[in-house]
């Protein structure tokens, strides 16, 4: 599937699972059954929508860290956030792929390198 | 189209459409290592437990401990400090996560946008179909009796 279909649709359902009951939100364990390019792209999609979220709730320091961490503030930029976030999910993974919810993990992350959010 | 354009005018050293075709790929990279290290990890694991519970013979033993040695001594530098990140995550289950019922306060904000913008009146035309509850759109008028 060409990449421009599947990017509406990752952001689409990032955003719906932020605003749903966390029973329902996407467990490790469901979000292997993807594709590797789909969980690829479902990440893009989730971590725009973090940032886009913190952003629109009055936290726009914290939305340009997330923002920075995982695409960079320039083109080209070398970011650590693909390779972390890939690697924190594989750890999530081994502890209780059914418990932990990817959406979790990268709230989890995100606070440690950006700090935790506004009250 | 347009707004895009204009926004890269305004600022031509942003991030674009190939930044993101480019995380994508590292994603899907990152994803694949980890999981490879994962997997080693697990393979480790078990024969560890083999070790442990006596069902290898001497020779085979030594050969299981020799094999754990290669796989994480064949891990370059990069992938030795992941394959130790994941490994204590393991030992110790720490991960770092929050739980989406405490996501950024944020949804509940949203929602109450959400609500107030349904609940204002509509421009002349529109119906008030339920009393006190969200209003349907102005393009929405009575039922037509065909």
């Amino acid at each position: 599937m060409k990449l421009h279909h599947l990017r509406p649709a990752a952001i689409a359902v990032a955003a719906s699972l932020f605003f749903v009951n966390p029973a329902d939100a996407l467990s490790i364990k469901e979000y292997r059954k993807f594709s590797p390019e789909q969980q690829s792209m479902y990440l893009i999609g989730a971590v725009s929508m973090t940032a886009f979220t913190y952003a629109t709730n009055g936290d726009p320091v914290k939305a340009r860290c997330v923002q920075n961490w995982y695409f960079g503030a320039h083109k080209g930029d070398e970011t650590p956030g693909p390779h972390d976030l890939a690697l924190e999910i594989a750890a999530a993974e081994l502890v209780d792929a059914a418990k932990y919810h990817v959406e979790g993990v990268i709230l989890g992350l995100t606070d440690k390198v950006c700090g935790q959010p506004k009250q | 189209m347009e707004e895009a354009g204009r926004l890269h005018a305004v600022k031509p050293d942003a991030t674009d459409f190939e930044t993101y075709v480019g995380k994508d790929q590292e994603a899907h990279a990152a994803a694949a290592r980890s999981m490879q290290l994962a997997d080693t990890l697990r393979r480790i694991d078990e024969l560890n437990e083999k070790v442990k519970s006596g069902e290898l013979t001497p020779g085979e033993l030594e050969r299981a401990r020799n094999e754990a040695r290669e796989i994480i001594g064949s891990l370059p530098e990069d992938a030795r400090k992941d394959y130790e990140r994941l490994h204590a995550a393991r030992q110790s289950g720490d991960v770092a996560y929050r739980g989406p019922d405490i996501a950024p306060a944020t949804s509940s904000s949203i929602d109450v946008h959400l609500s107030n913008a349904g609940s204002q009146r509509q421009p002349s035309g529109a119906t008030d179909a339920v009393a006190g509850g969200v209003n349907p759109p102005a393009y929405r008028g009575p039922a037509q009796d065909f």
